[in-house]
């Protein structure tokens, strides 16, 4: 699965999420959506905004996590 | 170009359904005293009845299918079961057809041959509703996984 690192980026960069909503120009509400994992995708655009902003590569931001079977 | 706008749409459908659910109470309440007097229909208002319950039922679940159309809300999955369980009704009112069908030929031996072509025409139209509400209940479910994906694209 793929995990979002969105959150400890923002730290290490000390940027708030009002802030990187606005920077990358999008709402609140899809900023935490992105940052709690419930989002299904994310635009290349938007990717390249949020690696704009923070100043980071894609691989910074999202993970990739072998699910363990049941 | 006449564009129909979706919330008053669902505003004038809801009206719809529910004046025909208000004259619908009264004629199921009234069968048994219309049909009084003929007394070979006493089996199949057996089968009426419930019949005519489930209709009310599938009327109510639209009523409420319509009220999200109001709220311009349609996909959702709430709608996905309601189209389903309509579906499901409409099979069982098919089935309960066919069972008045064989009532009317087994056991009270009824030889009017356009009562026997009403019921098979019945029987025959609620399954294909059941099947045309069943598929779109599917599709309504594929455009709501879609809404759902599209909407949490950032």
């Amino acid at each position: 699965m793929i995990i979002v690192n969105l959150d400890v980026m923002m730290a290490k960069r000390k940027i708030s999420s009002y802030e990187l909503a606005d920077k990358i120009g999008i709402t609140q509400a899809n900023l935490s959506i992105l940052k709690t994992g419930k989002g299904k995708a994310i635009r290349f655009s938007t990717l390249e905004k949020i690696c704009e902003v923070l100043d980071c590569k894609p691989g910074d931001i999202l993970d990739y996590q072998k699910e363990e079977k049941k | 170009m006449f564009i129909i706008e979706i919330d008053k749409m669902g505003k004038l459908l809801k009206k719809i359904v529910w004046i025909g659910m208000l004259l619908a109470i009264p004629c199921i309440v009234g069968i048994p005293f219309i049909l009084k007097h003929n007394s070979n229909m006493i089996y199949s208002m057996l089968i009426v009845y419930p019949n005519g319950c489930m209709m009310l039922k599938i009327a109510y679940e639209f009523y409420k299918m319509f009220d999200s159309l109001e709220k311009k809300q349609p996909f959702t999955i709430q709608n996905v079961n309601l189209l389903r369980k309509t579906g499901c009704l409409s099979y069982g009112m098919s089935v309960l057809w066919i069972i008045d069908l064989g009532i009317l030929i087994f056991l009270i031996k009824n030889t009017y041959i356009d009562y026997i072509i009403i019921l098979i025409f019945l029987s025959i139209l609620f399954f294909g509703v059941g099947i045309a509400l069943w598929t779109l209940s599917l599709l309504l479910q594929q455009a709501t996984e879609y809404k759902e994906e599209n909407d949490l694209t950032i």
